[in-house]
């Protein structure tokens, strides 16, 4: 018998346990031309706010060692734009869609959780706490106790569908943060978002990002995002969704064995528009070369 | 489908003088359907703990095969001149808004050193439509144009400007735009090249009242148009103006739409 890929995530079903992380697939009509949305775990579309949002200046991104730094800074079209035009084109998929939610204030995270009610037949909402690049919101909730706090609860009240909230790597105990987002509400945790970081360009002595600072995403960060699931997953009883820098099925092992229960591909979808399928059968070789029954068998088996 | 991506078999790597490279490779899923101003979408190296993908105009192509033509700046483009003959690169195209061929009988290309990269296709397929192809090509000075000899067979005139006055005239195209514009009075304008080139190309031919389209370069990361990484602004109705991808509403733009000040 096939061994099963399957998984449950906080009542979110999905057909095999590797989605695509936020900001790195769009709302999903670029790549419907070059691949099968079908066959993805799950799809977390670009963070949304309530109005639409510009973006920061280019240049955007910088190629660092095994890396990439972006300030790309929520450009989005707003939430009603999303629920009028890209909504109807997801939802005809049969791929779980969770909305990501973004704001620079605590009443604008409740209005869009609010308004996603809209969307009917959406999976989730993951709650955009800490992306790295807007000067105001973001970064500041995601590594504060008291706003994360506030922002989880709030939003928790405004939806009845599975809550994840994605946490900030940039903190000083992400064991913390992961406690303080589950006992507000949060039903499945997300990490790790991009780390802080800066490019210069010695040339011309300035910054390579528009925006100065920006965040690392890619294999350089992978470490410290297993590091970090392995923290949560130690402090928490929530189905946890790694991230951070996954480029193959050995990759995400690793954080599978750290104690995550699904895995999201970012960065490597621009290198290889079909990394998270490639992840997804790598996964099943590995499952039946090893003789498991089903991806729930190498959940926490991290051996310490 | 109309992007795809394919294992592409090198066929040669030519330099053809100082750091400037032709690459020819056999695509027939990509030549078929490339227009004049797309792109492709490079992986250059083994992918792992890698670095992302690189975007070059496609120059010239026959029925299975696309030729690139590139410098060599970093790593990506040095891992491009030591390819070897028979292996495969993985490409992604093609990609991007193409230039809009003109009905008009008369053109003028503006080329800025390597910008000459879309527009060889281009004034290829306005030949064959009969129409008058004058290319302007600008460069810091003639070891910079070493494709030359090849825009002659596709060009009813070629008109050289380098900074250093070692081929054409001395100075660079924008000096000569204005008289150029006055005497061939095209019915359409195209250009590529430096950003500040492509600014005073804009400035002169709304000024002139003649239509221009300009192709855009920017950091890419997708290149398919997820990220959004690679925006130039563009003039909106609703907002003064607003964000568009390079790689997808661009990397062609009509240059009045283009909003040079936020650029």
């Amino acid at each position: 018998m096939k061994p099963s890929l399957s998984v449950d995530i906080a009542g979110i079903k999905m057909k095999n346990p590797v989605m695509v992380a936020s900001g790195t697939f769009g709302y999903g009509r670029e790549y419907s031309e070059v691949l099968d949305l079908n066959s993805i775990g799950a799809i977390v579309v670009k963070s949304l706010t309530l109005k639409e949002r510009r973006g920061h200046p280019a240049p955007r991104v910088c190629e660092t060692p095994s890396g990439l730094l972006n300030a790309i800074g929520l450009q989005n079209k707003g939430i009603d734009y999303f629920l009028e035009n890209d909504w109807p084109f997801l939802k005809k998929f049969k791929v779980p869609v969770i909305a990501s939610v973004a704001g620079e204030s605590l009443e604008e995270y409740e209005k869009v959780t609010e308004e996603l009610q809209e969307a009917k037949g959406l999976s989730g909402i993951e709650l955009n706490v800490s992306c790295p690049n807007i000067k105001r919101g973001g970064v500041q909730f995601g590594s504060d106790r008291t706003l994360l706090r506030q922002v989880v609860s709030r939003a928790r009240k405004r939806t009845r569908l599975p809550l994840l909230v994605k946490l900030s790597p940039n903190v000083t105990d992400i064991g913390e943060m992961a406690e303080t987002a589950v006992d507000s509400g949060a039903d499945a945790l997300s990490l790790i978002n991009s780390v802080n970081g800066m490019s210069v360009d010695v040339r011309t002595r300035t910054p390579k990002l528009a925006n100065i600072t920006g965040g690392l995403t890619g294999p350089a960060i992978r470490p410290i995002a297993v590091y970090m699931v392995w923290q949560a997953a130690q402090r928490v009883n929530v189905p946890i969704i790694g991230m951070g820098g996954i480029t193959s099925a050995k990759d995400a092992i690793e954080f599978f064995l750290a104690g995550a229960s699904a895995v999201a591909i970012g960065t490597a979808n621009f290198i290889n528009p079909r990394a998270a399928i490639d992840v997804a059968n790598g996964l099943a070789e590995f499952l039946e070369e090893h003789k498991y029954k089903s991806i729930k068998e190498l959940v926490g088996g991290l051996a310490v | 489908m109309k992007t795809t991506q394919t294992k592409a078999e090198v066929l040669s790597v030519k330099r053809l003088g100082g750091e400037i490279f032709l690459l020819s490779l056999r695509a027939p899923s990509i030549a078929r359907r490339a227009k004049p101003g797309q792109f492709v979408n490079i992986l250059c190296g083994e992918g792992r703990d890698y670095i992302l993908r690189r975007p070059f105009s496609v120059y010239r192509k026959t029925d299975d095969s696309i030729e690139i033509l590139f410098q060599v700046l970093g790593k990506g483009t040095s891992f491009l001149k030591d390819s070897q003959p028979r292996s495969t690169l993985d490409l992604i195209g093609p990609l991007g808004h193409p230039f809009d061929l003109t009905r008009d009988a008369e053109v003028l290309l503006a080329a800025g050193g390597m910008g000459v990269a879309p527009l060889r296709l281009l004034a290829e397929q306005l030949r064959k439509k009969k129409k008058k192809v004058h290319f302007v090509l600008g460069a810091r000075s003639s070891s910079y144009l070493p494709f030359r000899k090849d825009l002659k067979e596709i060009s009813t005139s070629l008109f050289y400007a380098t900074e250093d006055g070692s081929l054409g005239s001395r100075g660079m195209v924008t000096d000569f735009l204005p008289d150029l514009l006055e005497r061939i009075k095209p019915g359409q304008v195209y250009s590529c090249g430096p950003e500040l080139m492509l600014k005073r190309v804009a400035e002169l031919t709304q000024r002139l009242g003649v239509p221009c389209q300009v192709s855009l370069e920017r950091r890419m990361a997708c290149g398919l148009g997820v990220c959004l990484s690679c925006v130039a602004p563009v003039r909106s109705a609703v907002s003064g103006w607003e964000y568009k991808r390079v790689c997808r509403e661009g990397p062609v733009f009509d240059a009045g739409e283009v909003f040079w000040d936020e650029a």
